[in-house]
């Protein structure tokens, strides 16, 4: 291999590479995709809809962006999907800590239920008188 | 003039949020992250509204308003653990 065949070589995988790096996509979209996919897997859709909607339409628009090489603006939509996706994050975590106190609520007024029934239903024979010792 | 009038109903409301945020008493206890990254969201707010950045007013607002929103969950699934 020549000298200049061998220097046209490394120029091309030093242009591949620029390309390369040129088309990873800003660290906050990649954090935005992440905050997305734990959202929906902490149950988001059930607890918080609109705001994980709102995660993924901004995430689109970040991606679209960066497409486009507009980096400030896919920054500016990955942050705010980032934040819609926390925030649909702590809902899920608040609706279900709501529901586990709600279920607790229940159960403990059930018991006062049955307690407050209690010496209505009492044995009416009294008790064996216990041997003194 | 135009555009400050534009811009003040989210920064106002990102103010509000800021505020209800700091002012409950379980903020710094179930929070502290989600009020600290909302308070230095509403200065960028605050600071591009001086330089005249319209979009960047925009934007810091609404990372404000969320921030707290999710500082204000974090509070209930404090207060419902806490039941």
């Amino acid at each position: 291999m020549s000298a200049r065949n061998g220097f046209l070589i490394a120029a091309a995988v030093g242009l591949l590479c620029a390309g390369c790096a040129a088309r990873q996509p800003p660290p906050e979209i990649t954090r935005a995709q992440t905050l997305i996919e734990q959202a929906e897997k902490a149950g988001a859709q059930q607890y918080a809809a609109e705001t994980l909607d709102s995660a993924r339409s901004k995430l689109r628009l970040a991606n679209a962006a960066a497409r486009d090489g507009k980096e400030d603006e896919a920054r500016a939509h990955a942050n705010e999907a980032a934040a819609d996706a926390e925030l649909a994050q702590s809902r899920v975590s608040s609706g279900t800590a709501q529901k586990a106190a709600e279920e607790v609520q229940r159960g403990t007024d059930v018991l006062q239920r049955e307690a407050d029934r209690a010496p209505a239903v009492a044995p009416t024979q009294p008790l064996p008188a216990q041997p003194t010792p | 003039m135009c555009f400050d009038a534009e811009a003040s109903p989210q920064l106002d409301q990102a103010h509000a949020d800021v505020e209800a945020l700091s002012a409950d008493p379980l903020a710094q206890q179930a929070a502290s992250q989600e009020l600290s990254n909302a308070r230095k969201s509403l200065e960028s707010a605050d600071v591009a509204l001086t330089k005249g950045k319209r979009e960047d007013v925009l934007h810091y607002s609404y990372l404000a308003s969320q921030q707290a929103h999710t500082g204000q969950e974090r509070i209930s699934t404090e207060r419902a653990r806490k039941r």
